[in-house]
């Protein structure tokens, strides 16, 4: 590993000190003078025809400046298939819908106002469950498609099909196969900062959005299209606030934001709107619940032979940027371990539930436990340990999987072994002779997900603009965004690096699409990667320009000087070496031919956008990992205790070891809620538990301290050797913590969450099989 | 923000409570740590024409032991009694079940009176005090009655106050005898819940080694936190036995009135019941160094 | 609508606010006195993040009449650095340990974590997870946290 002087070293992120303090602002503590407050009037049903809207008591508020509905504004469509429009009209298809939205001079007046607001329905019949909603009989969520087509069922129009190698082949060669149905149901984001934004329009007509979005520049360009819809030729400006938790719920853009475009437009007033919690919860999108259906055989030695998945996803009544998890979801499906023969199947499918949308993994956590549990099964069947089960068909550097990823460095081998040695996983697993009623065991599983970008989108990349001043203070404008993750600190850190100078002399300017070039957001565990990439060429060709002037001014060639400790330094006369500052001033005052040192790159990733069959290599490189749990199973209640957790990642190449173990310590709690404790309930479409209380993220009394096991592989095409980290730390925690279950007690449960009831009424049932809860009969 | 439109009030004496009561008349609600209140008020589900705040009431403060037992005044908070370890060893089940609630925020204004006065059928306060026999002092106006908290309850977030009535004091006798006490909240996680089931037992052994008094209460077992006493019965004037714990779980289990809802099923609050109130006691200490006894 | 005028110290100097009976500390904080610090997470007590501290007792400022703040010391996360804007050890603790991320729940954390060590100077970690409970934190999963204020605990105890 070539030596470094910041890169690699736990630097403590840049806006610490504002965060301890309290000075941050966040789209919550943000006031724009003239300000007013909106306020949005949802759905009282979950499927019905609106009758008639009566806004006459809520004008009639004091302090009210507009009640704004689908028959008074302009129609604004958005989403992934432009079937959701910010206010609903004629129909609404879920109780989070918007029907009206009111801007008043206090949040107390907007609020009474809401309330004031009449809606008179006619109920129509809905549908809750995905695979009801295939039926032919069922109710249609639409009628017709964005364009008026008429929809003949409730199917999404999505392709999302990938098949390579022969299947049948392969499941004929197989001398053992695993079968399975695994079910995922609701979890979300639970930002402890809700979502919000203030749209303001200038004079001219242009809008500047203050937002906490995942995705300016994409942002952006929705909502030029929504002015367009309006009818205004303004520009538009995509300002962040400081982000209270994304991890997801803000990569795309939703009704609230336009709804606040409309009435700023409306009033001529700048109108901000932040979500209390309850409407974080039920009017913010979750992850999709999938039913995934997993077959998969070996050969008698215990390599894989085939594997074929096929999955019914709740997409809800409309359809967001999430509508495109399958196409990550291929990514395990088709490529963790080397699978011959490969086939993958999703159907996004509406529903009267509330819409779904990308949480961190990207659906990868839905599918990778469906494939790590059945992983388990087969195993079993083999009669192999499942460690060495993963280590016959662990992936290995240089492989082309059959979907046609280009696997480069790969540490998925060491990370199983890693796991293995820390859970001293052979004398742990399948412990004979235990008594009492609580029973351990241990289980692990294993991780694939992009660690280079993922085209998604028609551009994965991302640009930087650098300058220098003339005392070798460095601005670095991302296009990339810090939302928590330390990506502000990360690029500090490659920048510092690449142009020798302390990391408290670079600023990092994001959020601000006036100012920073385009990136196509912070998902898909990129930015440190193709953000890094991008930062690191833009200080490349600065360091360059530095260097061919400093090779001038010394009458020595640039190839023998370098910049390290805030000097040009001459590797072969120390004596030339010149304070950059000075350099720097040099080339600024000169007599003649004065110039400034900056550069701008824009990197795009040498990588597919995968359409029609789904083959190519979306990534420029892929992460790897798995996580091995010892769990204490209370056979009497069927409570889980963790009582070690050890997660092993591929991560190229730690730039900060201290915020990666933070990525991996907070992803793996996320994991662990999804796998114990999180569950989003949904009676006929109504959430039931929209608050902390009764949606269960775990706390500091829960929380399990984790043992980061960092791999190192130096990814060629990585930023110092990097790739991403970001989402991978929760995708194999529940699969990891299910087999950790069968190998304490010996049953296998194939639905999330593991819950204590769900966990003991498996037990009661299989002491006594006969009944629907066995020995739970006897209660009568 | 809550509902607005009521007047607050903050007395500073009980007289002056009483009496701002009496004058204000039924829209006025009591209030001290106002953790419930508030959130009610803000969904809502309360609209009072007067709020009477009780926090500044010296009379309703400090935690009194004597070699009686323990007083509480109605407004100790639940951290009061957590950080008391006077209490801890003389009323664990108590010090158990109010550290528990909420969060160190909450129980830092919580009041166990409060959480009497609420009267949610999971207050975990009202569980560990029914244990012990507490009995609560109502200031009437014109003087004062004294009621079994046992009789306290009226029925899902109603208590036998009547308007202008205020719960004064909680009075705790000391168990006489060798104790063995815990309570149980059964939750998804550790931490700011609601139990899914909350479960009491204390015994006391007798001079002659039976068990003199058992108590066995529940909360989210019934429309008010409660006592089983065919559970307590099983148990009372016997030798303390594993078999017996069981059998009196089951019968618990049995005459617990629990529901099915979104928050918990029936069978499993059930199964709770079963398996920890032989599981309390037994990490109560009630077996240790005893198996020879039995 | 009725008004009453509290009195009562924050971070140290006085402060004087008409308030309605049904605002909440927080509103006036944030509102009122521009002490944005304090976040409103929930609203319903459930998450921490309005943690401040009244009478050195951490509590939910989105549950605390404000009436009540009458005659109170209050403390905020913007009263916890030194006057030069040195950061106060936890907070310093905070920074360097990585228990920031989004930052959101931080002052709260902060402060409830304050109010443990001024109460119990060398707490076991069990005390620390049991004291930081109700401050929710959907990032970092709490060990850097928790490190952090262990860390502090050492500082301040030395």
């Amino acid at each position: 590993m070539s030596a470094t002087a910041v890169v690699g070293k736990a630097v403590p992120k840049v806006d610490g000190a504002e965060k301890v303090t309290g000075r941050t602002v966040y789209i919550h503590d943000l006031k724009i003078p003239g300000m007013l407050y909106g306020k949005i009037k949802y759905s009282d049903r979950v499927s019905a025809r609106i009758v008639s809207i009566d806004t006459s008591e809520a004008e009639k508020v004091p302090g009210v400046k507009a009640v704004i509905t689908a028959y008074n504004t302009p129609e604004i469509r958005f989403g992934f298939l432009k079937d959701n429009t910010a206010l609903k009209k004629d129909r609404v298809r879920q109780y989070r819908d918007e029907i009206a939205a009111v801007a008043a001079t206090t949040p107390e007046a907007a609020e009474e106002a809401v309330r004031k607001i009449r809606v008179e329905y006619e109920d129509l019949p809905a549908v809750f469950d995905p695979d009801e909603a295939l039926a032919p009989e069922a109710p249609r969520v639409h009628e017709t498609d964005a364009r008026g087509k008429p929809l003949k069922d409730n199917r999404l129009r999505l392709p999302w099909r990938v098949e390579a190698g022969d299947v049948k082949a392969g499941e004929e060669a197989s001398a053992f196969v695993a079968e399975g149905e695994y079910e995922v149901g609701w979890v979300t984001h639970c930002c402890l900062g809700t979502s919000g934004c203030i749209a303001s329009f200038d004079p001219h007509g242009n809008l500047t959005m203050y937002s906490n979005t995942q995705i300016p520049s994409l942002a952006r360009t929705d909502y030029m299209e929504a002015l367009k819809a309006m009818g205004l030729r303004g520009r538009v400006r995509v300002v962040n606030a400081a982000i209270g938790g994304g991890f997801g719920s803000k990569l795309d853009t939703y009704a609230h934001e336009y709804i606040a475009i409309l009435l700023a437009h409306r009033t001529g007033r700048p109108v901000k709107i932040v979500f209390d919690r309850e409407e974080e919860f039920f009017a913010t999108s979750p992850r999709q619940p999938v039913k995934v259906r997993v077959r998969q055989g070996c050969d008698a030695q215990g390599r894989l032979t085939f594997r074929e998945i096929s999955m019914v996803l709740d997409n809800g009544a409309y359809t967001s940027w999430g509508a495109t998890t399958p196409t990550v979801m291929m990514m395990p499906a088709t490529s963790l371990y080397r699978v011959p023969n490969v086939r993958f199947e999703a159907t996004c499918v509406y529903t009267n539930n509330t819409y779904c949308q990308a949480m961190r993994g990207y659906g990868t956590p839905q599918v990778t436990f469906a494939i790590e549990c059945n992983l388990d099964e087969l195993a079993e069947k083999v009669g192999l340990d499942p460690l060495e089960m993963r280590l016959r068909n662990a992936n290995e550097p240089g492989e082309v999987t059959p979907q046609g990823f280009k696997v480069t460095t790969c540490g998925h081998r060491e990370c199983i072994e890693e796991v293995a040695k820390r859970l001293d996983w052979k004398n742990k697993r399948g412990r004979a002779g235990q008594t009492g009623s609580k029973r351990r065991g241990v289980g692990m599983a294993c991780l694939m997900h992009v660690g280079g970008g993922a085209k998604i989108y028609r551009s994965d990349g991302c640009g930087t603009l650098i300058k220098v001043d003339d005392f070798g203070n460095v601005d670095v404008f991302s296009g990339s965004m810090d939302i928590g993750q330390g990506l502000d600190t990360v690029l500090r850190q490659i920048v510092a690096e690449t142009l020798g100078v302390g990391i408290e002399r670079v600023n990092v300017i994001v959020g601000d699409t006036d100012v920073c070039p385009w990136d196509v957001g912070v998902h898909a565990s990129r930015s440190t990667f193709i953000a890094g990439n991008s930062a690191l060429n833009a200080a490349r060709m600065v360091r360059d320009q530095i260097l061919e002037f400093a090779g001038q001014m010394l009458e020595a060639p640039p190839e023998i000087l370098a910049l390290e400790n805030g000097q040009v330094v001459c590797r072969e006369d120390p004596s030339k070496n010149l304070p950059l500052a000075k350099v720097l001033r040099r080339a600024h005052f000169a007599k003649t031919g004065n110039t400034m040192f900056m550069a701008a790159h824009f990197y795009e990733p040498d990588t597919d956008m995968l359409e029609g069959e789904f083959k190519g290599n979306y990534s420029c490189t892929y992460a790897w990992g798995c996580h091995g749990v010892e769990v204490e199973v209370d056979t009497e209640t069927g409570h889980v205790e963790i009582v070690k957790y050890v997660a092993a990642h591929d991560v190229g190449r730690a730039i900060n070891p201290m915020l990666l173990r933070g990525q991996v310590q907070g992803a793996v709690m996320m994991g662990i809620g999804y796998a114990l404790s999180e569950e989003m309930i949904f009676e006929q479409g109504r959430l039931r538990n929209p608050n902390f209380r009764d949606y269960k993220i775990l706390t500091a009394k829960d929380a399990v301290k984790v043992e980061p096991v960092i791999v190192e592989t130096e990814d060629p095409a990585g930023p110092f050797g990097a790739k991403g980290i970001g989402e991978p730390g929760l995708v194999p925690s529940a699969p990891a913590i299910a087999n950790a279950i069968y190998d304490a007690v010996g049953v296998r449960l194939n639905r999330l969450p593991l819950k204590p009831e769900r966990v003991l009424r498996a037990l009661k049932e299989r002491e006594a099989p006969s009944g629907p809860c066995g020995a739970l009969q006897r209660e009568g | 923000m809550a509902a607005k439109g009521f007047s607050y009030h903050r007395p500073t004496s009980l007289g002056e409570a009483l009496a701002l009561l009496a004058d204000l008349g039924p829209g006025a609600v009591p209030v001290a740590g106002a953790t419930d209140v508030w959130v009610n008020l803000r969904a809502g589900k309360l609209a009072p024409e007067a709020l009477v705040s009780l926090r500044n009431v010296p009379e309703l403060s400090g935690l009194r032991k004597t070699e009686h037992g323990l007083v509480l005044g109605a407004c100790v908070t639940h951290a009061e009694v957590e950080d008391d370890l006077w209490v801890a060893e003389h009323f664990p089940a108590l010090h158990q079940a109010c550290s528990g609630v909420g969060s160190r925020q909450v129980r830092n204004v919580a009041t166990v009176g409060g959480n009497l006065c609420n009267a949610a059928p999971s207050a975990d306060s009202a569980v560990g005090l029914l244990l012990y026999d507490a009995e609560c002092r109502i200031e009437t106006g014109t003087g004062h009655r004294d009621v079994p908290l046992t009789e306290f309850f009226a029925g899902p977030n109603r208590t036998v106050l009547g308007p202008g009535e205020v719960l004064a004091e909680i009075r705790l006798p000391l168990p006489a005898g060798r104790t063995f006490a815990g309570y149980r909240k059964i939750t998804r996680r550790k931490a700011v819940e609601l139990p899914m089931i909350g479960i009491g037992a204390r015994v006391t052994l007798g001079t002659d080694g039976r068990v003199a008094e058992a108590r066995i209460a529940l909360g989210v077992a019934g429309p008010t936190p409660l006592r089983v006493r065919k559970a307590e019965e099983r148990l009372e004037g016997e030798p303390l036995t594993r078999e017996a714990a069981a059998e009196a779980a089951e019968i618990a289990a049995q005459e617990a009135k629990v529901r099915d809802s979104w928050r918990g099923e029936a069978w499993y609050r059930r199964e709770m019941i079963r398996v920890w109130i032989p599981r309390i006691l037994d990490e109560a200490g009630a077996w240790e160094g005893r198996e020879g006894e039995l | 609508m009725e008004r009453i005028t509290i009195r009562f110290k924050v971070n140290g100097e006085d402060a004087t606010v008409a308030v309605a009976p049904h605002w909440n500390l927080l509103r006036v904080l944030r509102e009122e006195l521009e002490l944005t610090g304090a976040k409103e997470g929930c609203g319903a007590g459930e998450c921490g993040a309005c943690t401040v501290l009244v009478n050195g007792r951490a509590v939910n400022a989105c549950l605390y009449p404000a009436v009540e703040a009458d005659g109170a010391e209050v403390t905020t996360v913007e009263g916890l650095a030194g006057p030069g804007g040195e950061l106060h050890p936890i907070q310093r603790a905070f920074v360097e340990k990585g228990a920031v991320q989004c930052g959101f729940c931080t002052p709260g954390m902060v402060l409830s974590a304050k109010a443990l060590l001024d109460r119990v100077p060398l707490p076991s970690e069990e005390e620390i997870r049991t004291a930081l409970a109700g401050n929710l934190c959907r990032c970092t999963g709490y060990a850097q946290i928790i490190e952090a204020v262990q860390a502090a605990a050492e500082e301040l105890s030395r």
